[in-house]
């Protein structure tokens, strides 16, 4: 592809992700459970046990 | 080919094809090398079994968590990389910074990996009397070559082609992962639960403290990795599993391997163990086990660093073959010509530029979630001109500089990554948590007190 083919891509690309309902999801409240769970809590109950 | 994967830009929806299981087969065959072992050695030398996998395994938890919430929302928001996805907060030539972290840090694991897969196939080709002694070095050069070809060969097919190799590797790695385990576990049990640490401090709370601290940082070492992966999924949801579970938990369980395998039997290298279990046909299997999987990490390294690298202006017009030799050919060029000066030096660097992800990380995290609103210009990201929103003073945000030096101040006064020697309050609170604070808050507030009010950076 030549400079402006690729500019002109690019360009495409931008147009379409700047509309929320082409953009991907982002955290649940179900995801922030499970992140909280397997990077805090679980963690946290790791260590007291390993003591 | 698809066109996308020549460039760093981001994924259209319809191109984010990967559901959870191909994005944590993709993940676990990344998460899964020689540094496993490593770990679980270095973990061995201050903590028993039952506190080495706790420790570990926490720690280990505790930097994925910091590296999916930096990485993984904004990343699958917009599909885009590691590096772009910290545009926003470096600036739109600041980015400098995280290309360079990225490659530095990815080459110098590759090359490590590469060094390993090579020595790996001369011990298999002796242990199987293929070839002599004298021939070894020869050997090991041709398989580094090999090897390179390999990814190179499996990357030009783009994430398409890091998605067959994964999927052809990871019923081997898994599979002869818990094969490994179950051998070295019902061979050892008692001497594995009865082992004392080598090299105990005699202070508990700072050998515990330490093993958190290995798991912490070594899983930060993912964020290079993690944003050329998950672009591929349609949304945070179906990444945030398969990065906890398929990039942070292998990890602890398999450098269990290694901390089991020193604590019991003073040797990590499962090749050199598994031939004192079950002779020479086990070694084999464990050598090719190596083999499989450095090689799966690497093709998955060079891939990140290619997608990276077009960030940088001459690169991102570069055919994707000539931007991939970039990433492959000083891997090559140190793994057949200095892998002996690369084993003795490099890991001084690689320590330090290890230091620089926590702060990284937290930057990242107080920049998407507390200041942008999980929202950015994804225009912006792409524009390099004065006039955009990220192009702050030059190109560069001071906040993401003040950050990310107040951050290394902060660890390499708690421990010094190369000696660990360390400092109260490092035995209570780690180094990289505090690196991690210190990175967040001085980021928020340079923001908070100059940027914001300069009307620079498109957060107001």
């Amino acid at each position: 592809m030549d400079d402006r083919t690729m500019q002109m891509e690019l360009d495409r690309r931008l147009a379409e992700l700047e509309k929320p309902e082409n953009q991907g999801g982002g955290l649940s409240s179900g995801d922030w459970i499970f992140l909280l769970l397997t990077g805090v809590i679980g963690p946290a109950l790791l260590l007291l046990w390993g003591w | 080919m698809d066109p996308a994967d020549e460039t760093n830009w981001p994924l259209l929806k319809s191109e984010r094809t990967w559901g959870q299981l191909e994005l944590g087969i993709v993940l676990l065959v990344t998460a899964t090398a020689t540094w496993c072992y490593i770990i679980g050695e270095y973990v061995g030398y201050y903590l028993n079994l039952k506190q080495g996998f706790a420790t570990m395994t926490a720690g280990s938890m505790i930097g994925m968590f910091l590296v999916t919430l930096a990485v993984v929302p904004a990343a699958t928001r917009y599909g885009i990389d590691s590096i772009v996805a910290a545009r926003p907060q470096f600036g739109n030539r600041g980015w400098i910074v995280t290309v360079f972290l990225q490659y530095t840090s990815i080459i110098g694991w590759n090359s490590l990996l590469i060094i390993f897969f090579g020595k790996s196939v001369v011990q298999l080709l002796l242990t199987i009397g293929a070839v002599e002694e004298a021939s070894a070095g020869m050997v090991q050069i041709v398989a580094t070559l090999i090897a390179c070809a390999i990814i190179f060969g499996v990357l030009l097919k783009g994430k398409t082609g890091i998605e067959r190799a994964s999927n052809i590797l990871f019923f081997f790695v898994v599979g002869v992962g818990l094969w490994m385990i179950y051998i070295l576990f019902s061979n050892q049990s008692e001497a594995i639960a009865t082992a004392t640490p080598a090299y105990a401090s005699g202070d508990i709370q700072w050998d515990y403290v330490t093993g958190i601290e290995i798991g912490i940082v070594s899983l930060l070492s993912w964020w290079p990795y993690i944003g050329a992966m998950v672009r591929v999924a349609p949304n945070a949801h179906t990444a945030v599993k398969p990065a906890m579970l398929g990039m942070g938990l292998p990890v602890p369980l398999l450098s269990v391997i290694g901390l089991a395998a020193i604590l019991a039997l003073e040797t990590s290298d499962p090749s050199a163990w598994m031939v004192q279990l079950g002779g020479s046909f086990y070694g084999t299997i464990a050598l090719l086990f190596v083999i499989a999987a450095n090689l799966g990490t690497a093709i998955v390294g060079v891939y990140a660093t290619a997608v990276g690298l077009k960030s940088v202006p001459g690169v991102g017009k570069m055919s994707w073959k000539v931007t991939l030799l970039l990433g492959l050919v000083p891997v090559a060029f140190i793994g057949v010509v200095l892998p002996d000066l690369f084993f003795n030096n490099f890991g001084t660097f690689l320590a330090f530029i290890g230091v620089f992800f926590a702060p990284l990380c937290a930057i990242q995290i107080v920049d998407y979630f507390l200041l942008r609103g999980q929202r950015l210009s994804v225009r912006a990201l792409y524009d390099n001109s004065e006039g955009s929103a990220y192009s702050y003073w030059g190109g560069f945000n001071p906040a993401a500089l003040a950050g990310m030096a107040a951050g290394f101040v902060v660890y390499v006064y708690l421990l010094n990554p190369l000696s660990y020697v360390s400092r109260s309050p490092y035995e209570v609170l780690t180094a990289s948590l505090p690196a991690a604070v210190a990175g967040g808050v001085v980021y928020w507030i340079v923001t908070v007190a100059l940027v914001k009010p300069a009307g620079r950076g498109g957060a107001n």
